[in-house]
């Protein structure tokens, strides 16, 4: 495969997730909106162009895969097969579907996949509407009229048909070729396809399907009515490649939006692939003034954003100096806009890295739709400020917990219909996600109406699982926050949507491993709502520069409890290097940074020290001095010591230099450790000694 | 794309390998090949870190980037010229941008192929494991360095899959 090929894949690839995310929008809004055409035609168009783009670069399973669901959304689209529920979960479990072959693919170009059974699922319901009705000898009776009502309406377009038409016509024994096992979903495509050609030139005789050949498919374990009906999809190949006939066949829907011009398509960079197809019929996105976009890879902004930040310190030290040594009044100006020109890059480069929060909202459409069905909820979901933009890197993780609080909300907070209504509420529970931006901050809100959490059931729960003693004292809030705890699911009985004990934790820790926190609120009887705040981007934090022995280091400010004066009669010192000491009544242990690089620990009056209070033992660091404090864009270090313990980074300070970024929660866990096992032989010691 | 065509191409990588940067460490004089080379520096202020190896001078900005920069003379063994540090040799090694210290540099050798020697019995500070060969120039004998095996790059690379 030359590199251009290999390129053209890769684009395919990085596309078509845009595609799928839109097609799953379109599914969704179509279940809403079962009439709408434009919805339709949407879908159609990303359907064909997902077709046609996947043939051209290759992919031959993708293709034909797409093919199926395309002539579904056919029939939908000219009105032969109406929008049911069924279908929706369909197109749905087809978008699914190749979102996995998708992501298959960019592992293995190569890749093969099995999708048989969606294939036989999307062909029986583009035949009877439907996916009841598929007993053996029934079926018998359904292939034949579709067989027929193909021969309609290759009829029809018999134009279309003469360039597919092979010189012979003998028909093929087709019940004796349709037992073969063990080919290839294309050679039998390719088979199919030839068949179906002739069949289609020849009137379909009666039970073609052997009574005989039927009974042999079943003995050998075939899946009948699939295979019978797999022949389908070929033949609609043959009838209605709608590329070619759909224009012809039905021009009224395509003249609706033909309007559209071709060029709005481009948009997204969705559709670049498909000016081979002539009538790609350029559906109109729900287009406010489409504004054009283009595809950057990450690092190159992040270049962009290393070198504009260089660029600021030299600036910084230009004007800093500027009325030592500049006399000229125009300089000196020139220097002062240069100074606002900068800040303002600055600013519209770190903003590249800013995308919508839609990305992440919209998924959770549907995974609302999926729950709700699953648990046979009338759901409503509202979107507010989907607009919001967030850090590239933080949208990609807060996805994951969102889906998790979502469902719960689902699940957990939302009472089942017939309790709604007993309880006065509306049939349709209201779940709504808000994001917007407060003061640095990205805050995300998951507010339900349902049936809110109930401290008593959770006081109770939580003295079950020994998680708290029975006559602990607890405020309702300090209860209701119990469900983050490890191991406590409150749901009565387990379902397979939520409440398998793991969950809230989980959702907790991974919000805070973003530097980020998550508060919930809950009125019985009123509703839940989740608050998870959150950092802009995970580029920059709030940090605290230190001095030890002349070197500046940053610990990042959410690990700083508080910084304390120690005196050195406050230290005692013990053997082995430990130091211990005490503030305020407790007894903490006591490290300095100096030590850790190698540098002698100077005598002083009293030592600048650092509480840590992150790990379950909570500890004290020396240092020289506290400079300041400050925003640090996090810098990674060289990938050769990345390794190493307790650094989380660096950080470029004012004068240019690097300045390491200490994770001191990393840096002594060790130490800790080792401090522990020391205090309790300490304690025991104590404890003989008295 | 150029319209150069791809012989042209690998004529000109070809002749970029048989380029080595040569400079001094100590009183020897080594090579490394251009190729790996991507710019040289003045030494910069470098900002020290805990718990690595002595030849770890610290980490340095790069115009926004941050690189680590070592001490070449360290790594081997070799008794620096007094405590002279001339320039950083930023180099490219599968990927990684490293820095290292060399007590002065000399100039870009154009070398023949058949004009590299196989390691030569003459002790060098150096450990043979990593030398790639010998030029044997006019007045001096060059020692061809391989910096992947010296600063054990695929072992950097080994635990980064490991810790990923």
């Amino acid at each position: 495969m030359d590199e251009f090929e290999i390129e053209l894949k890769q684009d395919f690839l990085t596309e078509s997730t845009d595609l799928l995310e839109s097609a799953e929008m379109s599914f969704l809004n179509l279940e809403n909106d079962r009439e709408n055409m434009d919805i339709l035609n949407e879908i159609f168009r990303l359907a064909h162009n997902l077709k046609g783009t996947s043939q051209a670069v290759g992919f031959m399973q993708l293709s034909a895969l797409t093919h199926t669901a395309e002539n579904l959304i056919l029939k939908l689209k000219e009105g032969e097969l109406k929008v049911t529920d069924e279908i929706v979960t369909t197109l749905l479990e087809f978008k699914d579907k190749v979102y996995e072959i998708i992501e298959g693919l960019k592992e293995d170009f190569n890749a093969s996949f099995d999708f048989s059974a969606l294939e036989d699922k999307l062909v029986r319901i583009c035949e009877h509407g439907s996916l009841s009705g598929e007993d053996s000898a029934e079926n018998e009776m359904v292939v034949e009229p579709s067989i027929g009502e193909m021969q309609e309406q290759v009829e029809v377009h018999s134009e279309h048909l003469e360039q597919f038409e092979t010189p012979s016509f003998e028909p093929a024994p087709v019940g004796e070729e349709e037992v073969e096992p063990g080919n290839t979903l294309e050679d039998d495509l390719a088979r199919l396809e030839v068949e179906l050609k002739q069949i289609a030139a020849e009137p379909p005789k009666e039970n073609q399907y052997s009574d005989a050949a039927l009974e042999s498919l079943r003995e050998l374990g075939m899946d009948i009515p699939s295979d019978m009906l797999q022949a389908e999809v070929p033949a609609a190949e043959v009838a209605v490649d709608p590329v070619e006939v759909a224009p012809t066949i039905n021009p009224t829907p395509i003249s609706q939006n033909t309007t559209a011009p071709k060029a709005s398509s481009g948009n997204g960079g969705d559709s670049g692939d498909s000016g081979n197809k002539p009538s790609d019929s350029g559906a109109p996105k729900k287009a406010n003034g489409p504004e054009e976009s283009i595809r950057v890879k990450l690092s190159r902004i992040d270049q962009i954003n290393n070198v504009i930040g260089e660029l600021v310190i030299l600036q910084t030290v230009v004007s800093q100096r500027r009325f030592e040594f500049v006399q000229d009044e125009l300089m000196n100006k020139s220097i002062t806009m240069m100074s606002k020109l900068f800040k303002e890059v600055q600013e519209l480069a770190m903003s590249l890295r800013m995308l919508p929060i839609k990305s992440v909202f919209q998924k959770m459409n549907r995974i609302v739709r999926d729950t709700s069905l699953k648990l046979e909820k009338d759901v409503n979901l509202n979107l507010v400020g989907e607009d919001t933009e967030v850090d590239k890197t933080v949208i990609e993780k807060i996805s994951d917990p969102l889906v998790h609080i979502v469902r719960n909300a689902v699940d957990h907070g939302l009472e089942s219909p017939e309790a709604r209504i007993a309880s006065g509420k509306d049939k349709k529970g209201q779940i709504e996600l808000m994001a917007f931006h407060e003061g640095n901050n990205l805050v995300i809100q998951i507010t339900d109406d349902g049936k809110g959490i109930n401290p008593d059931v959770i006081r109770k729960k939580a003295i079950e699982k020994r998680i708290i003693s029975e006559n602990s004292n607890l405020t309702d809030q300090q209860i209701i926050d119990m469900i983050f705890h490890p191991g406590f699911s409150t749901a009565e009985k387990v379902t397979d949507v939520s409440g398998r004990g793991v969950g809230m934790d989980v959702v907790k820790t991974n919000i805070e491993a973003l530097g980020g926190q998550v508060k919930l609120r809950s009125k019985v009887g009123v509703g839940s709502s989740f608050k998870i705040i959150l950092p802009l981007t995970l580029a920059i934090i709030e940090g605290v520069v230190v001095s030890a022995d002349s070197e500046k280091f940053v610990i990042p400010l959410s690990q700083i409890s508080e910084v304390a004066q120690v005196l050195p009669e406050d230290i005692e010192s013990f053997s082995g290097g430990t130091k211990l000491f005490k503030l305020r009544g407790e007894v903490l242990p006591l490290f300095f940074v100096n030590q850790k690089i190698g540098k002698p620990i100077a005598e002083q009056k009293r030592y600048t020290t650092i509480i840590v209070r992150g790990l379950d033992y909570p500890f004290g660091v020396v240092v020289d001095d506290i400079l300041n404090q400050q925003q640090v864009v996090i810098k990674k270090l060289g990938e050769d010591i990345l390794n190493k313990k307790g650094m989380m980074g660096s950080a470029i300070m004012a004068d240019g230099l690097p300045a390491l970024i200490l994770d001191v929660l990393e840096l002594y866990r060790d130490d800790l450790k080792r401090n522990k096992s020391f205090e309790k032989h300490k304690t025991r010691n104590m404890a003989k000694a008295a | 794309m150029s319209d150069r065509n791809d012989s042209d191409y690998q004529k000109e990588i070809e002749s970029l390998r048989e380029r080595y940067l040569q400079f001094n460490l100590g009183n020897e004089v080594y090579a490394i090949p251009l190729l790996n080379v991507k710019e040289v520096i003045p030494v910069p202020n470098t900002t020290p870190v805990p718990n690595i190896p002595a030849y770890y001078k610290g980490i340095m900005n790069l115009r926004g980037q941050i690189i680590s920069i070592l001490d070449l003379r360290k790594k081997l063994n070799i008794k620096p010229n007094e405590d002279l540090e001339e320039a950083v040799v930023i180099v490219e090694l599968q990927g990684l941008n490293i820095g290292v210290i060399v007590d002065s540099i000399n100039r870009v050798l154009h070398l023949q192929k058949e004009e590299v020697g196989e390691i030569p019995e003459v002790s060098s500070q150096v450990n043979t494991r990593f030398i790639e060969g010998v030029y044997k120039g006019a007045d001096a004998l060059t020692i061809l360095l391989d910096l992947d095996g010296i600063l054990n790059i695929k072992e950097i690379k080994n635990m980064q899959a490991k810790s990923a």
